[in-house]
């Protein structure tokens, strides 16, 4: 390893056929970094990671792991890498053990004790055979594989799909627990109260454009909601066009949404003088939660 | 080499493994066994063969039938290396296709092994495969040799085991730069299959016509050619073809590996 720098992408770009999966990204992830990557699907962050894995070749720009080329030094990189892919496919055949046995042969410097640290607190025995293996258990070996050789970088695609909340719980701290140690992780999730938990810092990419890097912990305001409020009568909406913190107005008869954004007290309070019958909030898509945000 | 890709390649086909060499015994154990009681009435059907016959099964002798002509006529002509061939063309399209297919590709592609060490691992295991079943054909013959009258030079059955492994090799080397290239299983398999079916439709085509005869050239079947090694014993010439093509494949397969996207 050449740098502390775990990963530097530069005028990264993608193309397959004439329109590019990814286009001109650029982004870095600093050391002791849990940095989130999102975006909707088909934005390009599979490709980024894959490129980043040297899965994928790049067509154009740079990509630095630890100040390694991604291309020609992607050997010794990987001794430095935990995966997690978001589709995760195992050997059905294998047990979890022949499984870490046969990647620990491949390379990859597992610690046994933190393995069985791991075991123990994911709730899995590895000696069945992976076919037998609900989703959620294929999905804690997936992380185990990843996490089993302490790897100065974790790159974690999906990594909750399929846990239970208890095991996103344990999941989250392991996750802390490897910052702690000064390692670094870079996770793609559509899960915003995820992102919001473990992310210090979060990069939005649409059509293989990034649209923003914000720094989670610190600046970045998730709160933006959608509401849908029901009157008894048609409402007259000029009433919401005047408060800032309200935008999106759409009515349909006596139905109107809003988005609000930041605080919803100046909402509420206009609200609750025109009469409404009902009140509810959309759930809250990672998506547009961006896409307001950046204006977009 | 235990759990490495080519062990792992092994221990996924063990069963595969098992079926078609408990096969290749049991055919050559049945081909030993009725050579005694078959070879009078062979010699009287060899007389009147037809010429497509022997364009089909290579050249056959006018004298009395021996063991090796026998072996040569009834399965290295055609049987064996139609059997290696189909081992083979599995073998290629899925040695790396199967784990790209389900996805298991990216455990590897993840873990600090280069992709030149994937496909020679790969290809080691291909080669041990073909060897193993290859073997116990061989094995079937030699068991044959003692329980039955059939006196046969095991050094010609083998040498010609050999060509017809080194033949199964090629035809797989084939399949899996073609698998290499395109990344497409099922591509690979066509691909397989068709340069097996046009090598055989040339090497009969050239020994029925004298215009056609320059054909043969072209045919993987007139380098493997069982049966005449097993009355004149290893053509090295053959056999350096088949070896220089199957090693063409194997470098193209490399390199197209090393270059390709995968898990797109």
């Amino acid at each position: 390893m050449t740098t502390d720098l775990p990963i530097k992408i530069d005028g990264f770009s993608k193309n397959y056929g004439p329109s590019p999966a990814v286009n001109d990204l650029t982004l870095m992830v600093e050391k002791g970094e849990v940095f989130g990557f999102l975006g909707p699907n088909g934005a390009g962050k599979s490709t980024t990671i894959k490129s980043i894995l040297n899965f994928i070749t790049p067509s154009d720009g740079k990509i630095s792991i630890f100040g390694l080329d991604s291309v020609k030094n992607s050997v010794e990189i990987k001794k430095h890498i935990g995966y997690l892919a978001g589709d995760i496919s195992l050997y059905d055949s294998m047990s979890g053990l022949q499984l870490i046995r046969y990647l620990t042969r491949l390379g990859r410097n597992t610690n046994w004790t933190y393995v069985e640290t791991l075991t123990k607190r994911l709730q899995i025995s590895l000696d069945p055979k992976i076919r037998t293996l609900s989703k959620g258990n294929k999905q804690k070996i997936g992380l185990i594989q990843a996490f089993m050789h302490q790897p100065a970088l974790l790159i974690l695609d999906e990594p909750t799909s399929g846990l239970d909340p208890l095991m996103k719980q344990i999941f989250y701290e392991m996750v802390l627990e490897m910052k702690q140690m000064g390692n670094s992780i870079f996770v793609s999730s559509h899960d915003l109260n995820e992102v919001q938990t473990i992310c210090d810092k979060a990069a939005f990419i649409k059509s293989g454009n990034l649209i923003g890097i914000e720094n989670i912990k610190e600046d970045f305001d998730f709160n933006i909601r959608r509401y849908t409020v029901t009157f008894d009568q048609i409402p007259d909406t000029k009433e919401f066009v005047r408060i800032d913190s309200v935008s999106d107005i759409t009515q349909n008869k006596n139905k109107v949404t809003v988005t609000v954004t930041g605080n919803v007290s100046e909402f509420l309070s206009k609200l609750s003088k025109l009469h409404p019958i009902d009140l509810s909030e959309e759930d809250t898509n990672l998506e547009d939660v961006f896409m307001k945000y950046y204006e977009v | 080499m235990l759990n490495t890709t080519f062990y792992i390649y092994l221990m996924s086909r063990w069963k595969s493994i098992a079926v078609w060499s408990i096969c290749m015994f049991v055919l050559a154990l049945m081909f030993t066994s009725v050579y005694d009681p078959f070879k009078g009435e062979f010699n009287d059907m060899l007389d009147n063969a037809p010429a497509l016959m022997e364009a089909m099964l290579g050249p056959i002798p006018t004298d009395s039938i021996s063991p090796e002509v026998w072996l040569g006529i009834e399965l290295y002509g055609l049987l064996f290396p139609i059997l290696i061939s189909v081992i083979a063309i599995s073998a290629g399209a899925s040695a790396v296709g199967s784990e790209e297919d389900s996805g298991t590709i990216e455990l590897i592609l993840a873990s600090p092994i280069s992709r030149e060490r994937i496909i020679c691992e790969k290809s080691l295991g291909i080669l041990t495969q073909l060897a193993i079943i290859s073997g116990f054909l061989w094995l079937g013959i030699v068991a044959g040799s003692f329980l039955f009258p059939f006196d046969v030079s095991l050094t010609n059955v083998l040498s010609a085991t050999v060509t017809g492994c080194l033949f199964g090799l090629t035809v797989s080397h084939v399949t899996f730069a073609t698998h290499a290239f395109k990344g497409r299983k099922g591509f690979a398999l066509a691909i397989g299959s068709g340069f097996v079916g046009i090598s055989y439709v040339f090497n009969v085509l050239s020994g029925l016509s004298g215009n056609l005869h320059s054909l043969k050239y072209a045919s993987l079947f007139n380098y493997y050619d069982g049966p005449s090694v097993l009355v004149s014993g290893l053509n090295e010439m053959s056999f350096v073809v088949m070896l220089g093509l199957s090693a063409v494949c194997f470098i193209a397969a490399l390199y197209e590996f090393k270059r390709r996207d995968i898990g797109v």
